[in-house]
């Protein structure tokens, strides 16, 4: 337990929580793709997590990996579904899917359906959530070293020289897409083993756009880019906690503010400094050789400012 | 720059380029342009693909902002920090290219934007019957879709939306892009009309030969830099000309 | 059958009111790359200055005769216009302009920020519960061969349409219009024409802002209540129709509000409310599946 207080410690949990369902989406995106469906994907697998261990007693680990493995599924679906379309209206699709999700989920019944599934085993602690943050940071920064993940980007920047150079875009963008998805399930299952309720709610587009954000206020380039703008943004509506409704309004602003003044996101794309130089000697797929960096050209999904 | 700036006396100066530099990020597209325009001629801007001929139209138009440099116009001042439409009250007009009709508004339309600061119906159809009879064309196809038309069909429209402004300084960006060579030959004749009606024109061009028919002058780009400029009649006898844009 | 018709007809008219907000989206898309996911916050704002008159009116209105409260009624709608305008205008200055030519992203996120920034706002001013609305017009139901409708309802319909109708004359019909087409088609080659983007913008927004302030007003008027959310689930099912539509298609825009509204209210009434919003989702998929620029329109090439 970090902090003394028991509120901050959950404001804490739930940031760390966030963030491994926010290294998924990252990953899950960084092929181009933009999902607004990730909340949902998170939600799937909380939903089969919870079951199996409120329902079947099934062991913490085990149930996890099999709620992001249904994540996994959800996510590969999605994927091949939108692989036709135009990137900007296959992200609006991915909010569909989302939604439709929801719809489903409230008319189940087995999971409690408008009620609710609840009486879930308190598993997730803060050295869990730790450690699963971690090993979520692990998976994202070998994903960006890895053949797929240099791929992704090429993809994500150009995808007609990408294509032309040999790379298979739908199987690197479906991989990508299904890979984050796996990471977000795992960022699902511990969020309702410590919220101990899962609602259909949580597939909504209401919690899959705070995701987008903070991908996206991130930096979405860097693999820890994403955790630690979800840590940030866990973070400051607890902070500016004057009023319960006034403090939302400040966030929205600020946000609004956040995204004209950095539209590629808090952290600068060439970082200066020490932290700069350790950056280019272990990051150098970011950079090209002759220092300058790659661009994508501009469209609905890059970000460039 | 190679060799000494061009030469006009003052009365006859149109549109004077200084030093312009334009970079696209760390790209630079342009460097150093020196370019002098005369009153009622037709000048060319000859030079291969990436050349920058595009850049520099642009720049002249207000599309792209250039990070040093200077476009005089004659009477007006510097061009460069003004807004595209403000540069068209101005009087330059722009045919771009890939033609870049607007495609979902009919001929009439897109030839009715051209004139936009316009609001008297009249002057709007006088002007637009000058530009029928330069491109009869057009005429039997006003009240289709632009983008339902031939590319040498776009092309005249282009062209003649830009008149529709009634500009003094005309600027065509490759025109002759993927159009027949007749076809081309047609349009350059109208070019000439345009001329002699005392628009000034300075055109973007690849096809050298058939440029080279019409034009007066004719300024060499390569690589963002002007390598050479000269009467036409002269430039069309050097021997890297011949070479590089007349097949030798 | 009577049961069917009566749902046609409610389906018409809470489809109008998707295709008006839906408009708004793609008109300021289409103009201006930009997705203003703030757009059904502004006719929450309609609504809630219809609200605030109606209650600073509160004891004069009871005691009127049915002549004057029509009048009333069509004070509130102008109200409703004046506010969304405004909201619209000040939107476009602050969010929308620093955000033009940049990736579409960037405006859908800041615009969702304001979004919730007013929702929370006016939560914190007016309180997280409905606020009441009285409803000004007559309550006693017209009932035309066993379809039954308020007059509330009807006048929703009507004002839809009208304002529709009005938005394809502006378009297709005016010279500002033109303007604005030529933008949504090449913005560019618009600007080199002399057409003024920055004037263009305005009043796009404006007046999309504007028909959103509205709708906003009959949608509390029809329900007589208005609430700080109130535009989100209105905001994503216009979202849809504007995605399954094309976004430039003013025809099929309305064509697809209707559609829903109709299957909306034919899925509630036959199988069960819980469906209702299924319908919208999967409808949208399932054209998306098929046609993926939409069905009418087509989604511009990347800026």
């Amino acid at each position: 337990m970090i902090f003394i207080d028991p509120y901050w410690n959950s404001v804490a949990l739930e940031a760390l929580v966030t963030a491994v369902t926010v290294t998924g989406l990252y990953i899950s995106n960084s092929a181009g793709s933009l999902s607004v469906a990730h909340a949902a994907l998170a939600g799937i697998s909380g939903y089969i997590a919870a079951v199996l261990t409120t329902n079947f007693g099934c062991p913490f680990v085990v149930a996890v990996l099999a709620g992001a493995c249904g994540a996994a599924l959800a996510g590969a679906l999605l994927s091949l579904l939108t692989s036709r379309m135009n990137l900007l209206v296959a992200g609006l699709a991915t909010l569909a899917y989302g939604e439709t999700a929801e719809v489903i989920a409230y008319n189940i019944d087995y999971i409690g359906g408008s009620n609710s599934f609840y009486g879930i085993p308190l598993h997730t602690t803060f050295s869990i959530a730790l450690f699963s943050l971690v090993c979520a940071l692990f998976v994202a920064w070998r994903f960006d070293l890895s053949r797929l993940g240099r791929a992704a980007v090429a993809v994500r920047d150009d995808p007609v020289a990408a294509a032309a150079s040999g790379i298979r875009i739908h199987y690197v963008r479906f991989a990508s897409f299904v890979l984050g998805a796996f990471v977000a399930g795992v960022g699902g299952a511990l969020r309702v083993h410590y919220v101990l309720v899962v609602n259909p709610a949580d597939l909504g587009f209401t919690f899959s756009l705070p995701l987008v954000i903070m991908w996206v206020v991130g930096g979405s380039y860097v693999f820890w880019g994403a955790a630690l703008a979800a840590i940030a943004l866990t973070f400051i509506p607890e902070l500016l906690r004057f009023s319960t409704d006034l403090r939302f309004a400040v966030y929205g602003v600020l946000l609004a503010v956040i995204i004209l003044r950095r539209p590629a996101g808090l952290i600068p794309r060439i970082p200066m400094g020490a932290i700069g130089r350790y950056f280019r000697r272990y990051f150098p797929a970011e950079l090209k050789p002759d220092g300058a960096v790659r661009r994508a050209p501009g469209g609905p999904t890059s970000l460039k400012p | 720059m190679t060799g000494l700036p061009r030469r006009i006396k003052p009365a006859d100066a149109l549109l004077r380029v200084t030093g312009l530099e334009v970079s696209y990020g760390s790209v630079r597209a342009l460097r150093g342009i020196d370019l002098q325009l005369r009153r009622s001629e037709v000048c060319i801007v000859l030079g291969a693909n990436g050349a920058g001929k595009s850049t520099l139209i642009r720049s002249v138009m207000g599309m792209t902002k250039p990070a040093l440099g200077s476009i005089e116009l004659a009477g007006v001042g510097d061009l460069v920090g003004r807004p595209p439409h403000e540069i068209n009250a101005l009087g330059v007009a722009w045919s771009p290219e890939g033609r870049l009709v607007f495609p979902t508004l009919t001929v009439e339309e897109n030839l009715v934007v051209g004139a936009f600061p316009v609001w008297k119906k009249s002057i709007i159809r006088e002007r637009m019957d000058r530009v029928t009879a330069l491109f009869p064309r057009l005429q039997e196809r006003m009240s289709q879709a632009a983008g339902s038309l031939s590319g040498g069909e776009q092309q005249m429209l282009a062209v003649g939306r830009a008149l529709m402004s009634e500009p003094t300084v005309l600027l065509l960006d490759e025109p002759s892009l993927g159009l027949a060579p007749l076809v081309v030959s047609l349009l350059f004749d109208q070019v000439q009309a345009i001329k002699s009606a005392g628009v000034t024109i300075l055109m973007a061009e690849q096809n050298a030969r058939q440029a080279l028919r019409i034009a007066d002058y004719v300024y060499l780009l390569t690589n963002g830099e002007v390598v050479a400029h000269g009467e036409a009649a002269e430039m069309e006898q050097r021997s890297d000309v011949q070479e590089a844009y007349l097949g030798g | 059958m009577q049961l069917f018709i009566q749902q046609v007809v409610n389906g018409l008219i809470s489809g109008s009111s998707y295709a008006v907000v839906a408009l708004g989206y793609g008109l300021v898309f289409s103009v201006m790359r930009v997705m203003n996911m703030a757009h059904p916050d502004v006719a929450m704002l309609g609504a809630y200055s219809a609200y605030l008159v109606t209650s600073v009116l509160s004891v004069t209105i009871l005691g009127l005769p049915t002549s004057l409260l029509v009048l009333v009624f069509l004070g509130l709608l102008l109200v409703g216009g004046i506010t969304g305008a405004a909201s619209g205008l000040i939107l476009e200055r602050l969010v929308i302009r620093p955000s033009l030519g940049k990736a579409v992203l960037v405006s859908f996120i800041a615009t969702a920020g304001v979004g919730i920034a007013l929702e929370n706002g006016i939560t914190a001013i007016f309180g997280s519960l409905p606020v009441q609305v009285p409803s000004i017009l007559p309550t006693w139901a017209i009932v035309v061969a066993g379809i039954r409708f308020t007059p509330m309802e009807l006048a929703t319909l009507v004002i839809s349409l009208a304002m529709m109708v009005g938005l394809r004359y502006y378009v297709h019909g005016t010279k500002w219009g033109l303007a604005t087409r030529a933008i949504a088609d090449r913005s560019d080659v618009a600007a080199a024409c002399g057409v003024n983007t920055r004037t263009v913008s305005m009043l796009t927004m404006g007046i999309s802002s504007a028909m959103a302030g509205v709708a906003g007003v009959t949608i509390a008027l029809s329900q007589t209540q208005a609430s700080p959310f109130m535009g989100l689930a209105l905001g994503l099912k216009a979202f849809v129709c504007m995605l399954v539509g094309g976004n430039r298609h003013i025809e099929g825009i309305l064509a697809i509000g209707l559609f829903l509204g109709v299957a909306e209210a034919l899925i509630s009434g036959y199988l069960s409310t819980d469906y209702r919003d299924a319908a919208a989702f999967s409808l949208m998929l399932v054209v998306l599946l098929v046609r993926p620029n939409g069905l009418f329109g087509s989604y511009p090439t990347p800026a």
